[in-house]
């Protein structure tokens, strides 16, 4: 069978001034028909350039300077055109479709959803406006568009996320591709949503033929729906193989490293993340020996003399580039066994509780007109309980509008509560006033989610850690501050020299160890961790985690541990919370979450989540959630999860379920 | 590593920061070209003394409407004062003044725009409300009423001219407030128990400057224009203290025969407020941390 897509040895470089970085180097990937294949790899490495590259779709300041590229195998080099080229502008799109991250900056907000599609129908397949809107029609409802008809009319704006990202997948079907590459597509999307877009691209390709390219820096989706995986590394392929192979038997260290680095939602209550030190290098730094040596702990001295490694085979359509032999490899591993960390760090969990929320509720009052009248109220917290004790961690899970960041903050209180108790060891802290706040904002503490806006921008790292000593006055002199905060900076692994720098000098994982030095500083009991690795590269993420276990073990800190990365969660937290529409649905112990979800939701979003095991994965049942995530204003009468969930009984609609105690531990808010 | 090593590593740092900042600054021809031009009118103004033999305001009634001559450089005026005198002493004048009112209005109307930023409510309506009336009505029309109350010497003027100023000020500095308020770090600082002031001045007024200061400069130059025109008008600087507007005025009468006493003054109105506007520009670009390779 001929190679839909060829591309060889593709090399791409940008320009800035005089200065000319490569970007890509030597990329060979190829696609058959019908097929799905990964391309993997986090920032820096060179993945979204590849596919950019592929169709032309460089800025300004990028250009291929090297490589072919061709389809059908009928000998043409697409490079050898412009980009706007009538022969490239009939591969954009014609054959070869994309679709991005952010579906609402590739869409038109002022024409309706059905023109922009039906733009797209009558360019490629020359139909008049009558027949193409009976085709765009078709289209929506292939991609699973409920009320297409309907719909046709709406505008962008009117769409959720996921809904945005079917139009324009719409879009690009209609011109009838061959290839669809979905450039991260998914990570801005809830889990649930990411999965039923994935589930609709698998049926499309198995229905219609077309391939598929996922690009994306999630281990769990190409294990789930690729069959075939390149994984890149500072420009260049690293590994490729079946999916099997990559994950049953990888053969590059930075493959290992990544799959001892990630946490699973099957793991055992013991693993241990191995994380990748140090961070992906900047493209201008690349070194002439191998890209990886500075950061791979299966290093031999001859890494650094050689030049940079070729894929070699090491299997039957497996290939890895790196010198070591199998045999130096697999003693290696015996030595790196012996040498990591073996357990986690011991986890002390005492009977105190340190904080204790009771019914909490905020609702917001959504005012228009000109009188403000109140119109509608969005309960964004309704009726929330819970405990921490100390040491402990309690994890916050729920997908976008569930209230977890409004329940963090008014727990901060950042807002004041509608109703209920926020006990801080025993003082209630829901409605005191600002004065009297003072001093218990030191007992608790919070980590934000991006660490670029967390940090102010015209202080040192220094100046930003010390700055809660400051406020709570907790030292008198210059040099007691000063070995504060080199003691903080020790404890989150930083360089003390590194002080006087400011947050831009420092990496993304460098600035979190910033905040987290910050939360650390004024001695606080509880810390309130906001979706804090989000942001990181997935080689840096366990770094993170890491840490914040030592530092829970060495201080004896409770957590309220937010993310909406359920393996992340289930493998630091102990017990965990899930949320939705603003109440909570299931508490459970971290382990039972997974082996005996009960509510309905928790069962659904558990089976959403791809696992980084391909042979697991295929053994899974998913469970399709209908329907979207409704808007928290119009929230369903009786329990939230009505309208989508698949046991719901007419009770269900009537009255809302509370919170009904199974055995002790584990509750879950289901009439069943 | 003790206090002293670290202060060494602090300075290096900031003298870094500096470099880089002086070489985006001047990496443009314009901003070079505009700093010369500004020092230039700077030192002519400061040694207007030095540089001339002449009394700005002497009159020599043998030297009435004398053409360009060895003498007198650029001529005299209808009182046989020397031209190129008055010029440089106009500087002065117009520097001052454009100094000053720029520095009265930007002290208010930061102060003003941060706290209705950060406070809102009543204290922002009150604050906008205020603001919104006195750019309503035209700054001419402003400066005339208050003259008439308070006098034209070069403090009231400056005074004067801040007041129609303040509002861009506490608008601009308003919106920046806003859009750090709602930052992380900021956040992250009342999560700290930080209070109000100490919020609103170390972390939002701090970030809140580059786009201050670059209006800054041009606001001067504006300013200036602002003098020049009312001086022109007649109500601005007493004669017969020289100021370019004045020069303009009464030299408006002999353009015709003795062109220099208008072109002049005016010229130089329009090449300080070029160069103020080019070095305002040439900060802008430079404070771009994009532009700069910073994040």
């Amino acid at each position: 069978m001929k190679k839909l897509l060829k591309v060889q040895d593709l090399q791409t470089s940008f320009r800035a001034g005089k200065q000319v970085t490569v970007v890509v180097n030597g990329v060979s990937i190829h696609l058959m028909p019908g097929e799905i294949i990964g391309l993997v790899g986090e920032s820096g490495s060179g993945k979204s350039v590849t596919m950019l590259s592929t169709v032309q779709l460089l800025p300004g300041t990028g250009a291929v300077t090297g490589g072919r590229a061709e389809l059908d195998e009928d000998g043409r080099n697409l490079f050898d055109y412009a980009p706007n080229s009538p022969e490239i502008q009939a591969v954009r799109g014609g054959r070869i479709g994309m679709i991005f991250q952010e579906p609402m900056t590739s869409l038109n907000p002022i024409m309706s959803v059905g023109e922009q599609i039906c733009e797209s129908v009558m360019l490629h397949q020359g139909l008049n406006k009558k027949d193409a809107r009976k085709k765009v029609v078709e289209y929506m409802q292939l991609v699973s568009i409920p009320d297409a008809e309907e719909r046709y009319n709406e505008y962008p704006m009117q769409f959720s996320g996921g809904m945005r990202q079917r139009v324009m997948i719409a879009m690009v079907l209609a011109a009838q591709p061959d290839v669809l590459v979905a450039d991260e597509a998914t990570t801005a999307l809830d889990v649930t949503i990411q999965a039923q877009l994935l589930e609709m691209i698998r049926n499309l390709s198995v229905n219609t033929g077309i391939s598929v390219i996922l690009v994306t820096h999630n281990l769990g989706i190409v294990a789930r729906y690729a069959e075939r995986i390149y994984v890149m590394y500072a420009g260049g392929i690293v590994e490729q193989g079946s999916a099997v192979d990559i994950f049953h038997n990888p053969r590059h260290p930075y493959a290992l490293g990544l799959l001892s680095a990630i946490p699973r939602l099957d793991d055992p209550k013991d693993r241990v993340l191995t994380p990748i030190e140090g961070m992906p290098p900047m493209p201008q730094n690349l070194p002439a020996y191998c890209a990886f040596y500075d950061r791979c702990m299966y290093r031999e001295r001859r890494c650094e003399e050689l030049p940079k490694p070729l894929l070699r085979d090491v299997g039957v359509d497996h290939c890895a580039a790196c010198h070591l032999t199998d045999n130096e490899l697999a003693e290696k591993k015996e030595q790196i066994k012996r040498m990591v960390r073996n357990s986690r760090p011991e986890k002390r969990i005492l009977d105190e509780i340190c904080l204790e929320v009771n019914h909490l509720t905020k609702t917001f009052d959504v005012c228009r007109g000109i009188l403000q009248r109140k119109i509608a109220s969005i309960s964004a917290v309704d009726d929330v309980s819970f405990s921490i004790r100390r040491g402990e961690t309690l994890g916050v899970v729920g997908e976008s509008g569930c209230g977890k960041t409004t329940l963090a903050r008014t727990i901060l209180r950042m807002y004041e509560p509608s109703s209920g108790e926020i006990k801080l060891f025993g003082d209630d802290i829901a409605h005191m006033k600002k004065r009297e706040l003072v001093p218990h904002r030191k007992l608790m503490s919070m980590v934000f989610q991006d660490p670029i806006s967390s940090l102010n921008p015209r202080m040192s790292a220094g100046d930003i850690v010390a700055e809660p000593l400051k406020i709570h006055k907790m030292f008198r002199s210059r040099p007691e501050i000063h070995k504060r905060v080199d003691e903080l900076f020790e404890m989150v692994g930083l360089d003390t020299q590194m002080r006087e720098r400011f947050p831009h000098e420092f990496s993304g994982g460098q600035r979190q160890r910033i905040g987290i030095a910050r939360a650390l500083a004024s001695d606080p009991s509880i810390m309130l961790c906001d979706e804090p690795i989000s942001a990181l590269d997935v080689s840096i993420q366990a770094q993170v985690i890491n840490l914040l276990e030592d530092i829970q073990s060495r201080l004896g800190l409770a957590y309220l541990f937010i993310a909406h990365d359920l393996a992340v969660v289930k493998h630091i937290c102990d017990r965990i919370i899930v949320m939705y529409l603003g109440r909570v649905m299931e508490v459970a112990l971290s382990e039972e979450i997974y082996e005996k979800p009960l509510h309905p939701y928790t069962k659904a979003l558990l089976s959403a989540v791809p696992i980084a095991d391909p042979l697991v994965e295929k053994n899974r049942v998913f469970i399709g959630l209908k329907g979207e995530v409704p808007s928290v204003m119009n929230r369903p009468k009786g329990c939230p999860f009505n309208n989508r969930c698949e046991y719901a009984f007419e009770r269900c609609f009537r009255e809302t379920p509370p919170l009904r105690d199974v055995d002790g531990v584990h509750a879950t808010a289901c009439f069943l | 590593m003790d206090i002293e090593e670290k202060k060494l590593i602090k300075k290096k740092i900031r003298s870094e920061k500096n470099k880089r900042l002086f070489r985006a600054l001047f990496n443009r021809k314009l901003v070079v070209v505009g700093t010369i031009g500004l020092l230039l009118f700077i030192f002519l103004a400061v040694f207007a003394g030095v540089l001339t033999r002449y009394d700005p305001n002497a009159t020599d009634a043998k030297a009435i409407l004398e053409n360009p001559s060895a003498r007198h450089l650029l001529g005299t005026d209808q009182f046989g004062r020397d031209t190129l005198t008055r010029l440089l002493y106009g500087a002065r004048v117009s520097l001052i003044i454009g100094v000053l009112a720029v520095a009265i209005a930007c002290a208010i109307g930061v102060f003003l725009g941060l706290c209705a930023a950060y406070f809102g409510g009543v204290v922002d309506v009150i604050i906008m409300r205020v603001s919104e009336v006195l750019i309503s009505i035209p700054r001419v029309m402003v400066s005339l009423a208050l003259i008439a109350i308070m006098g034209n010497t070069m403090i009231d003027l400056a005074i004067i001219l801040a007041i129609s100023t303040i509002p861009t000020y506490i608008r601009m500095m308003r919106a920046m407030a806003l859009s750090i308020r709602d930052g992380d770090y900021v956040k992250a600082a009342q999560i700290q128990g930080g209070g109000s002031f100490y919020i609103m001045l170390r972390h939002v007024l701090p970030n809140s400057l580059s786009p201050i200061i670059v209006m800054m400069m041009m606001n001067v130059g504006s300013t200036i224009l602002m003098e020049s025109g009312l001086s022109f008008l007649g109500i601005g600087i007493t004669i017969p203290i020289a100021s370019w507007g004045t020069m303009v005025n009464v030299g408006r009468n002999y353009l015709i025969t003795n062109p220099i006493l208008a072109i002049a003054p005016g010229l130089c109105v329009a090449l300080l407020v070029i160069c103020l506007n080019a070095l305002g520009d040439g900060i802008r670009d430079a404070m771009d941390p994009r532009l700069r390779g910073e994040v």
